[in-house]
């Protein structure tokens, strides 16, 4: 019996890539959401639309997840306390033995939530938090939210739930990085970031426009080492991610994409077997992975210092080949800092 | 005394090897061949007994070295609290 945890997790996602097994799966259950944060990547016309898979269509997909190896699944939305058979999907997911995460803004979570969650078995909770009072709410564009999602964190921490604060910093709310931090210390949770903003997924680019600036980038590339590029030899496994490969989405309305934030439509399980759409959505990894296809990063002089997002690129440009101007962002940061950190 | 998996437990097989992934305390362990067999069983229930009776269908070893090693095995799983006594 072998166990442990790094080296056993990379042959794991190493055997689902290799084999292409949905080992993670990101289940949208609605994009009906009671905030309305600035960079969310679900526009507004979609977010009011009340068209969402039933309970039957969402354990079914799980199911067939389930089949082809699925070990790990998130549900997020919008947010997901707002549908009414979520504990039941929840528990459902549980039964089939899967790793079962749950994406929240922490906003409906009470005495009541929190014993259904422990209930139900989920292994994880992420909630979202921009900072302070003031900062998050503007952030999230609603008021009198925050005491509510510390004392739900603080629940779910006191009843043993794995959870973590998690949020994206923008130019609005880079300031709140050192209070996030010693706040999740403080409740005894832990804390992860991003500074990625993604277009909506109508091509909408405004969220782009939110990232931090250029001289508080180059602190945190530093601060976090990444300076050091990872040149890796294989064209295809740095310029792509596992996206399509041991990754799947299913959007709220039943659509499978290679990713929720790539969404390039495989099928609908409102129409299909999920197994069906997964089967013959082969063709879509082999067409990611068609090198020659990439000659505008082949041809690319910060090419080594890009973490291009296929996804990113495919909502910014309609291809599958195009640049990720997000990356080409932060790819132009990391060349001039390691540049001027080798002076 | 039967033996089964604990419940809220994580595990797939995946290219004939299940992996567990247990929350609790962060751990991903894997299974081989035969143990992936008896862990097939586990999920239903079983005493030692039968769980050797069917990896004997299967492997054809000598039956006193299996009895041992499966004795072995539940323990393991048992010290890593994957699995619980029942009955
Ligand atoms: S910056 Fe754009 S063109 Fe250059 S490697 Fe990155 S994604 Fe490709």
């Amino acid at each position: 019996m072998n166990e442990g945890f790094k080296n056993l997790s990379d042959e794991l996602f190493w055997q689902s890539y290799n084999n292409r097994v949905p080992l993670y799966s990101l289940l949208e259950v609605t994009s009906r959401c009671n905030f309305d944060c600035i960079h969310c990547y679900i526009p507004q016309e979609v977010r009011r639309k009340n068209d969402e898979l039933s309970t039957k269509e969402i354990m079914s997909c799980l199911e067939e997840i389930k089949t082809l190896g699925g070990l790990y699944t998130v549900f997020t939305g919008g947010e997901p306390l707002l549908r009414e058979d979520i504990f039941t999907l929840l528990e459902f997911a549980k039964k089939l033995n899967f790793v079962v995460i749950l994406f929240t803004n922490g906003s409906l979570i009470n005495k009541e939530t929190v014993s259904k969650i422990i209930s139900c078995g989920v292994d994880k909770v992420e909630i979202s938090l921009y900072g302070n009072k003031h900062f998050h709410e503007k952030f999230v564009r609603r008021k009198d939210v925050f005491s509510q999602i510390v004392s739900g964190i603080k629940m779910l921490k006191h009843n043993n739930i794995d959870v973590c604060i998690k949020s994206v910093l923008t130019k609005y709310n880079w300031n709140q990085k050192k209070f996030l931090e010693n706040f999740a210390y403080s409740l005894g949770v832990r804390y992860k970031f991003d500074i990625i903003c993604t277009p909506r997924n109508n091509g909408d680019i405004i969220p782009t426009t939110f990232i931090v600036e250029e001289k508080k980038l180059v602190k945190l590339l530093k601060q976090y080492n990444l300076t050091q590029v990872d040149i890796k030899k294989d064209f295809t496994t740095h310029i792509l991610c596992s996206a399509g490969r041991n990754i799947v989405a299913v959007s709220s309305r039943g659509e499978v994409y290679p990713c929720i934030q790539f969404p390039y439509f495989l099928g609908s399980i409102k129409k299909e077997k999920f197994v069906k759409i997964w089967r013959r959505s082969f063709s879509i990894v082999e067409k990611l992975e068609e090198t020659k296809q990439y000659q505008q990063c082949l041809n690319c002089d910060i090419l080594q210092y890009c973490r291009r997002c296929p996804g990113i690129s495919f909502i910014q440009t309609r291809t599958l080949y195009g640049c990720d101007t997000v990356a080409k962002l932060l790819a132009c940061v990391t060349r001039k800092t390691v540049e001027k950190t080798a002076v | 005394m039967k033996y089964k998996i604990k419940p809220n437990l994580a595990f797939r097989k995946i290219s004939d090897e299940y992996y567990i992934v247990d929350s609790r305390n962060s751990m991903l362990h894997k299974l081989n061949s035969v143990g992936s067999l008896i862990w097939e069983v586990l999920k239903k229930g079983a005493t030692v007994k039968e769980i050797v009776e069917l990896v004997y269908k299967e492997y054809e070893v000598e039956i006193e070295t299996l009895t041992k090693d499966v004795e072995e095995f539940i323990t393991e799983l048992k010290n890593k609290s994957l699995i619980e006594e029942y009955e």
